[in-house]
């Protein structure tokens, strides 16, 4: 198996303004992530609009962006330990232990400890990430698009039965996100579609402008009505680091939290939210004898926080390998490239090591970088907990405006932006999350056009997507996903 | 995920309340008719020709159908939501809305250093600053992000239509 792509990577990464870039994704992403209010698709969404109006390079963009992607994961359990906020849904189940940890006064503790567990999740999955992409990479060269459209279904189908309790509206979710990217012109045929004669939607949604008004805008509105409930009180972090023992103590639920991630960070549409809940779940069952999980129990903290490491880094080897993001944060990364007309798949290891390479090299540093930055820094990070909403929530407003507005230079694709976050605020109200929505919209074109060309190569015989074993077994994968949720629920109420 | 019942009433689970009723079913309905009168707009695209067997239409055709389906299961089984916004707090939502809109409107008219120094003034006071703060707050960002955009990255922002009469 060929690394030579990981070299050319390093060789990208370790360059001056890339260190920089580097550097600067992990500082802005801890920010981000340890800030209650904005996780890392919002750091992205606020992030990829400036640096694609600057010019930046698409390797040094996606350098950054996966920066703040895993900078966001080391800060979301700052104020989930500190505050029992978690700062992005991957670190919900870090204060369950995290902040009872707190509570004891054994703050610093906890953090110190869960940066650990992050580095080494994050570390091991990068790992994996740079062995198991161009394995998986080999296996995608023998798709065509009959297997590319069945990979997708199969995508929707993980997607409906892990996320979320309500499959129903994930899927609703997925299919509004798919519908919203029928629109604009339609290239195999020249047609315009549900474009209403207005020219404005000739290119369809664009999707910096759907990511920011989904995320940014319907944020702030959910905060305006969060304040009513009353103001958080911060604790003090005291000071201290994780014994010896209790390292060794956490050590097999570090590893254990670490694979879990990695496994549902590579199943595509499962993210790092999923993974946290699965590991600390499963490291309850096996460690939890003596019901110490949720009074503060170290390993509690350790497990998911390894995994939600873990499941960022899995989560982006269908996303480079196949072009099916993991989650919805790279969902939002595939969008940046396909911004930059880079179309991911297995070519993209050999043909564009710079881009592949460069990005999973750049996660090695990163994780080094926030290791570094997180152990003697954390103090300063918590004192942007103490950041007023009257300061925080202007800004981040004004940040939507600003991305919206340098990428399209028109007032109109702000409306349009506020618009979309006015609906992002009523379907979260309603029950929904938001992340089908942009994996709909991401893998909506790829679905609709290899759909289309497996036809047009069968002569319009639907055979040709049960054709191969690799349609078939996709197949069986959908339906097996689909199914377990409904198979376990029946073995539990019968046990 | 829990709101205050209305008082006087038995305690009600929310989530029960939320699952039954029309209230609750008329997402599912409004979803229901964009789905119809997507398809509806998918069966006219105009196109000459098309290249592959399956054409513009059929795959927002298919899309539309399976919209379809997914409304009535959802009209069925509404599901889990959070109750809306009353009172004042509806007041304040969509005055934000509002007050967005309005400074779109008026980015490249006033310009964006009056734009946003009202915008983010507005905001700051309904996220409970003091007068005093949230017209510093207001004033403080539009000219930092002013300077950061214009000086610092060079990206040119509205200095306004009234003003230049361009």
């Amino acid at each position: 198996m060929s690394l030579d792509y990981l070299w050319t990577g390093f060789a990208v990464a370790l360059q001056g303004h890339n260190l920089l870039f580097g550097l600067l994704g992990c500082f802005l992403g801890t920010m981000v992530g340890a800030l209650p209010a904005i996780g890392p698709i919002n750091g992205i969404a606020l992030l990829l609009p400036l640096a694609y109006t600057l010019g930046v390079p698409a390797e040094s963009t996606m350098i950054l962006l996966a920066g703040v992607y895993y900078g966001a994961e080391y800060g979301g359990r700052i104020s989930s330990i500190l505050l029992n906020v978690p700062g992005d849904a991957g670190a919900v189940m870090t204060a369950l232990d995290g902040n009872p940890m707190a509570r004891q006064g054994r703050g610093a503790e906890a953090l110190a400890l869960s940066g650990i567990a992050s580095f080494v999740g994050g570390m091991l999955s990068v790992l994996g990430l740079t062995l198991f992409a161009p394995l998986l990479g080999r296996l995608a060269i023998g798709f065509g698009p009959a297997e590319y459209f069945v990979l997708m279904v199969f995508a929707f189908a993980t997607l409906t039965s892990m996320v979320g309790d309500q499959p129903i509206k994930t899927m609703i979710g997925a299919a509004l996100g798919l519908a919203l990217t029928t629109i604009g012109l339609d290239p195999t045929s020249g047609a315009y579609r549900f474009t209403f004669d207005e020219p404005e939607l000739h290119d369809g949604i664009e999707f910096i402008i759907l990511v920011i008004g989904l995320f940014s805008i319907s944020e702030v509105l959910l905060l305006l009505e969060q304040q009513h409930r009353g103001t958080l009180q911060l604790l003090s972090i005291g000071r201290g680091f994780p014994s010896l023992a209790t390292l060794r103590h956490c050590v097999g639920a570090v590893l254990r939290g670490t694979g879990i991630g990695f496994v549902i960070g590579v199943l595509p549409g499962t993210g790092a939210s999923v993974a946290s809940a699965v590991a600390y779940t499963t490291e309850k069952r096996i460690s939890d004898r003596s019901g110490t999980f949720g009074k503060g129990d170290p390993r509690g903290l350790a497990a998911p926080e390894a995994a939600n490491n873990a499941a960022a880094g899995g989560a982006f080897v269908p996303m480079l390998t196949l072009g099916v993001p993991g989650s919805g944060t790279t969902a939002v990364m595939l969008g940046a490239l396909l911004l930059y007309n880079i179309q991911p798949g297995p070519q993209l290891f050999t043909e564009r090591p710079e881009i592949a390479g460069g990005l999973v090299a750049s996660m090695y540093i990163g994780n080094i970088l926030l290791l570094a930055l997180n152990l003697p820094l954390v103090q300063l990070f918590v004192r942007m907990l103490l950041l007023p909403n009257w300061i925080l929530l202007p800004g981040i407003l004004t940040l939507a405006f600003l991305g919206v507005y340098s990428t399209y230079a028109s007032t109109l694709s702000i409306m349009i932006m506020l618009a979309i976050g006015v609906v992002g605020y009523l379907l979260r109200k309603l029950g929904f999350d938001l992340a089908p929505v942009i994996l709909g919209f991401v893998l909506g074109k790829v679905m609709e056009t290899n759909l289309r060309n497996a036809l047009a190569i069968s002569g319009g015989e639907l055979g040709i997507l049960f054709g191969s074993t690799i349609c078939l077994v996709l197949w069986a994968l959908a339906g097996l996903v689909l199914l377990a949720p409904f198979l376990l629920r029946r073995r539990a109420a019968t046990a | 995920m829990s709101g205050p019942g209305a008082a006087g009433t038995a305690v009600v689970d929310p989530v029960v309340r939320a699952g039954g009723g029309l209230a609750a079913r008329l997402p599912a309905f409004v979803l229901l008719l964009l789905a119809v009168a997507y398809g509806f707009e998918a069966s006219r695209i105009p196109y000459a020709f098309a290249s592959d067997p399956l054409g513009p239409r059929a795959f927002p055709l298919g899309l539309s159908a399976v919209l379809a389906l997914l409304a009535i299961a959802w009209a069925i089984r509404p599901g889990q939501a959070e109750p809306w916004p009353q009172g004042a707090l509806l007041f304040e939502v969509v005055g934000l809305v509002a007050l967005a809109f309005l400074t779109a409107w008026l980015f490249d008219r006033a310009g964006f250093l009056i734009a946003m120094a009202l915008f983010c003034a507005g905001v700051a006071a309904m996220f409970r600053a003091t007068l005093v703060q949230a017209i510093a707050g207001g004033i403080g960002q539009a000219v930092l992000w002013w300077v950061v955009f214009t000086k610092g990255l060079r990206i040119p922002l509205p200095t306004g239509s009234w003003f230049t009469g361009s």
